[in-house]
């Protein structure tokens, strides 16, 4: 989230992806390629420059040696001739060669001695103060000597003394006209393109120019840079002339000093060489830009839409809008990427969606259960109290009347049935909470149906008759043998007889009849009422924990509601199932068990069935409680046990030593050694290891009742016991104990 | 999301113009940064010497300050024009300079274009300073033309009396160009009124026109034949030269004296054996040993290969302090009149020079000859006045 802020968004990105990485780099090669593409364009213009530089000084250089030969022919004839008749010959290469403006001999004191053209004016001037005219004569060079280019006051145009020494002492001297330079020049600038040549003397006074009145007006370019990189030797140079930027070239004129410049302004070059390239870079530059521009679009419509969708998307999903989630299409994308990713969220948001709803009623079943928890604990307490409440009546009556009267009998039949109906509702609880937990172990063996109902009703007859209710049973003709947990079975089928019973007005009858179907090897129980029936809306939930079909406060009909939520849960252990049917309320309603049948008969399993137990067997009894050990000690004698008594774990081991019993029942909660210490101590005694274990306490959770079969317990019973499954147990001990051997011979 | 990305294109699109025209714009405000000043001159023909050493002189004084920085920050630009010795042509060349908004004009060389040239600048209140003008004619005038040489008034009575005196010619004859009247012909009056009051006697004055371009010799015979002892050529370099060969040539040793006009190199290039000997006043310390001008003369030689004559110093010197002016002003024309006219003692090439009210200076003068192809001092004048009109 905090690189939110930071992050550039996928359009900032790209254009800066494009920018940095694309446009840049291409600007640079493109600058670079034109960079290079100038700098050999201005070494082309250089050379170009200096060639025609060389050229207009190779004319330069042509029309002096032009004049010095002639002045020498001039000369020569003189030599062979005489100095007499030189005007003639002057005159005659004056008009042969028109360069020359004068050409004139002076004599040995350097004064004009003949002209041509003939100048009256001039005829016998001394020129003696001209620099180049003051040779004594020796000069024996065979060209002559060439002066400093000076404005010809006559003609106003630039030129040259030609002085030639004559051997007869005197000089002939021809004032070269330089116009043709200037002729050139103004040729190659005609031609060309940009060209701009100019001429000056070894001090940098210009003998040719493109505009002649500067050269009339003898302007000096001496500062001009390029003059000065010329007289240095160098050829090129960069300057400004008359505030623009040139280029030129310069070469010098042989034997003079001259120098000649040809420069073109850097403009001109560019209009040539960088334009093109520059106009190349412009015009990739505007592709490059709509490019761009279009690229831009592209991704804004295949990626940024689609992502900016999704995001949105995701916000519905966050705010648990799916409606808006589910009718979400994305956007076209260009790319499996992002169509992977779009399918991916919808896939994820169908399983938010499908998780979320089955959450959603998780959570309502979760009240729903928690509701009715707290409505069962409310009816515990309520039910719980109303035995609680007469056993406390009973016992004060007890204190008040004499023993042995019938008001004594029934106080304590009072109690009796209260504490049954007490343990009756522990029991339900404990084993509702064990077959939640799947703690419940079936005691299987193969049993006749018909004979465990016929057992269950005549357990439940009297209750029935007190009920006010009448019985009608209808068995299977044929035996029905079926895998099942008689205990258990019985209790089915006892807590279906006794919801029947609760649920009818006295007058009103229970049917019960049973059938097999032996194609689906089901065995049926129906037990049909004509009590007040069930509403149609309770009836799928009937056997859920803590369900009554009827919740009113009153409570007429007591109970936890937990017995047809038992029955369930036995009935589903045997692999059967139970269901329910009634016409309506007050029509009475019909429960109906169906169990799978075992056709593998095994008739000798009747014979162990367990039965009464006569005989007298040893029990010892560990319990720190001197009452319990008492009134079980009283119990257990009266029904034809022989019973000791043990305080603790090691009085409890030393005494079985010497007592040598066939049962222990053995508190858990002892001093010292606990009861599990004394289970574990017993079934590593080699004299005790055989004795049937039973606990009997208090802890009667499924993981207390775990431990202790872990400690090596046979039987665990939850304190209060009551004598009929105290009882029951002790008879499996004479089934387990001695006679399983012999059973296992058989 | 769109926003971002349109501002940034946005500003690019305003920035980068911007910055453009910007920088175009910071650009030509540097180019308009020079201080413009004219200078006209007769640049061709026989008698462009003159201007053309004073032209060499102004480029080689503004090289010398756009060198150290320029004035005012800014650098000066020199806009040169030809007024081919024609008056007419001097008006138009300064009307010329003017419209391309020039702070001053320095010239012209010789004072028939300067006078044609204060009709257009005075008008005009653009600020002329002559070089070389030393015609009485402009003395006392107050108006905006500024001058570094005194009248010859003063030069020319004195150059009188030396001939008269010292070389003892009673017998003066006189020969003009009246091409240059205001000046020639003004010498001519000045040097015959003195003569005459020293008591000498012209004998000839003669004028001619230089364009004219006129064989000498007849002028000459007829001094010849009037038997005068000195002669005095008012003229110009070239011209002067040329008279003085021809007495040679008709074997006519006269002594020759000539003004301040002709002392150039093309005098003695053209002069021969002719000019040796030939006396003349002026301004220009020729021998003077003052660091100043001989650096100034090495600087010149180096820089257009001959030595500079009395223009090219004078223009150096006119140079130099209009530009001192310039500073005053910060390189405007606006009160550059003023501060010529405040300028005192200013130091010039051959010594400090100071502005009176009228644009007049007072300057040494010497007495010159030329000898063995060299001009020398043959010695100082008395100081020379501005001159009165």
């Amino acid at each position: 989230m905090t690189n939110e802020k930071t992050a550039p968004s996928l359009r900032q990105l790209f254009l800066r992806l494009v920018f940095l990485r694309l446009l840049l780099p291409l600007l640079i090669l493109g600058l670079i390629t034109t960079s290079l593409v100038i700098y050999w364009g201005e070494r082309n213009l250089e050379n170009q420059q200096n060639e025609i530089a060389r050229s207009v000084a190779q004319i330069a250089v042509n029309h002096l040696n032009q004049g010095c030969q002639i002045l020498n022919a001039i000369a020569n004839i003189a030599g062979t001739t005489g100095t007499e008749d030189l005007s003639s010959v002057m005159s005659g290469t004056l008009k042969a060669y028109e360069y020359f403006d004068t050409l004139y001999y002076l004599d040995a004191n350097n004064k004009i001695k003949s002209l041509v053209p003939s100048l009256p004016r001039y005829l016998g001037l001394d020129m003696s103060n001209i620099s180049y005219f003051q040779g004594k004569g020796d000069n024996k060079d065979r060209n002559p000597i060439i002066s400093r280019p000076f404005i010809s006051p006559r003609t106003g145009e630039p030129t040259v003394y030609l002085i030639k020494t004559l051997t007869s002492g005197g000089k002939l001297v021809g004032e070269l006209n330089l116009g043709l330079l200037q002729t050139e020049i103004t040729n190659i600038i005609k031609s060309s393109d940009g060209d701009f040549v100019f001429i000056l003397d070894q001090y940098g006074t210009l003998i040719a120019h493109p505009f002649p009145e500067l050269v009339k007006q003898q302007t000096n370019f001496k500062n001009l840079k390029i003059v000065q990189q010329g007289f240095a030797g160098k050829p090129n140079a960069l300057y400004q002339y008359d505030k623009t930027p040139v280029l030129a070239g310069v070469t010098r004129v042989e034997n003079t000093g001259w120098l000649v410049v040809d420069q073109i302004p850097l403009s001109s070059f560019f209009v040539s060489y960088a334009c093109t390239l520059l106009l190349a870079l412009l015009g990739s530059l505007i592709i490059w830009l709509v490019l761009i521009w279009n690229l831009r679009k592209q991704l804004y419509r295949y990626v940024s839409t689609p992502l900016e969708q999704l995001s949105k998307v995701t916000n519905d999903l966050i705010e648990g809008d799916y409606n808006r989630v589910n009718s979400f299409s994305s956007a076209p994308t260009a790319f499996a990427e992002l169509n992977k990713l779009t399918s991916d969220f919808q896939l994820m948001s169908s399983i938010l969606q499908s998780r979320e709803n089955k959450l959603v009623n998780m959570a309502q079943e979760l009240r729903e259960a928690d509701n009715r928890k707290n409505e069962f604990l409310g009816v515990l307490s309520h039910e719980l109290r109303n035995p609680l409440a007469s056993i406390t009546s009973s016992l004060s009556l007890l204190e008040l009347v004499k023993q042995g009267g019938t008001q004594e009998k029934k106080a304590k039949d009072v109690i009796k049935r209260q504490i049954a109906q007490l343990s009756r509702m522990v029991d339900d609880l404990l084993d509702i909470t064990r077959i939640s937990r799947n703690k419940i172990k079936l005691q299987k063996r193969s049993l006749e149906l018909n004979e465990i109902v016929q057992r269950s009703l005549e357990d439940y007859q009297l209750f029935l008759e007190q009920s006010g209710l009448s019985l009608e049973a209808m068995y299977s003709p044929t035996p029905i043998y079926i895998d099942a947990d008689e205990t258990r079975l019985m209790q089915i089928i006892g807590n279906l007889l006794h919801n029947a019973a609760k649920f009818s007005k006295p007058g009103g009858y229970i049917k019960v009849f049973i059938e097999s179907d032996s194609l689906k090897k089901l065995a049926t129980i129906h037990i049909a009422d004509n009590g007040i029936g069930i509403a149609p809306e309770m009836l799928s939930s009937l056997f859920q924990p803590f369900m009554q079909a009827e919740s009113s406060l009153d409570r007429s009909r007591g109970g936890l509601g937990l017995g047809l939520a038992l029955v369930k849960g036995l009935v589903d252990m045997h692999g059967g199932s139970v269901s329910v049917s009634s016409a309506g309320l007050d029509k009475g309603s019909e429960f109906t068990i169906r169990i799978p049948i075992n056709d593998k008969i095994d008739k000798s399993e009747k014979e162990i069935c367990p039965n009464k137990f006569m005989g007298s067997l040893r029990v010892l009894v560990i319990d720190d409680n001197a009452d319990i050990a008492e009134i079980l000690k009283e119990l257990l004698t009266t029904i034809g046990y022989i019973v000791e008594i043990a305080k603790n774990g090691t009085d409890g081991i030393k005494k079985a030593i010497n007592f040598e019993p066939e049962i222990l029942i053995c508190d858990i909660g002892l001093p010292g050694m606990n009861g599990y210490d004394v289970a574990r101590a017993f079934r590593s005694d080699q004299r005790l290891k055989d004795i049937f274990l039973i606990a009997m306490t208090g802890y009667a959770l499924p993981e207390d009742l775990q431990k202790a079969f872990d400690a090596g317990f046979d039987r665990h019973l939850a304190k209060p016991v009551d004598l009929e499954k105290l009882e029951y147990t002790l008879s499996q001990a004479k089934v387990n104990t001695p006679s399983r051997v012999e059973i296992s011979k058989l | 999301m769109n926003r971002p990305d349109k501002k940034i294109y946005l500003r690019c699109f305003l920035i980068i113009p911007s910055i453009i025209l910007l920088v175009i714009f910071l650009y030509n405000l540097t180019i308009k940064k020079t201080i413009q000043i004219g200078f006209a001159a007769q640049l061709t023909g026989t008698q462009a010497e003159l201007g053309v050493q004073d032209r060499n002189g102004v480029q080689l004084a503004i090289e010398a300050i756009n060198a150290s920085g320029g004035v005012a920050g800014r650098k000066i630009e020199l806009i040169i024009r030809d007024d081919y010795g024609i008056p007419e042509q001097a008006k138009a060349v300064d009307r010329d300079l003017i419209k391309a908004g020039v702070s001053a004009i320095i010239g012209h060389a010789t004072s028939a274009q300067t006078f044609a040239g204060l009709e257009v600048t005075n008008p005009a209140k653009v600020v002329m300073l002559g070089p070389t003008i030393s015609t009485p004619k402009l003395s006392g005038i107050e108006d905006y033309f500024f001058r570094v040489c005194p009248s010859f008034n003063d030069s020319a009575q004195t150059f009188t009396q030396y001939i008269y005196q010292h070389d003892k010619v009673h017998r003066l004859a006189i020969i003009y160009d009246n091409d240059n009247a205001a000046y020639a012909k003004t010498y001519s009056t000045v040097v015959t009124a003195e003569f005459r009051s020293l008591g000498g006697k012209i004998t000839n004055e003669i004028s001619f026109s230089s364009v004219m371009q006129p064989n000498f010799s007849q002028y000459l015979s007829q001094l010849h034949l009037d038997k005068a002892d000195g002669l005095m050529i008012i003229a110009s370099d070239m011209d002067t030269a040329l008279i003085a060969q021809k007495t040679r040539l008709l074997n006519y040793q006269i002594p020759l004296y000539t003004s301040s006009w002709a002392p150039t190199q093309t005098l003695i290039i053209n002069g021969g054996q002719a000019v040796d000997g030939m006396k003349l006043p002026q301004v220009y310390a020729l021998a003077s040993e003052t660091p100043l001008l001989q650096e100034f003369q090495a600087r010149y030689q180096n820089r257009y290969g001959h030595t500079p004559s009395f223009g090219a110093a004078l223009a150096y010197d006119t140079t130099l302090v209009l530009a001192e002016a310039l500073k005053k002003t910060g390189g405007r024309p606006e009160g550059l009149q003023q501060a010529l006219r405040e300028t005192q003692n200013f130091q010039g090439l051959m010594g400090t020079f100071s502005f009176d009210r009228f644009g007049d200076v007072e300057r040494q003068g010497y007495l010159c000859s030329i000898h063995n192809g060299k001009f020398v001092n043959l010695e100082k004048m008395p100081l020379l006045k501005p001159g009165d009109k």
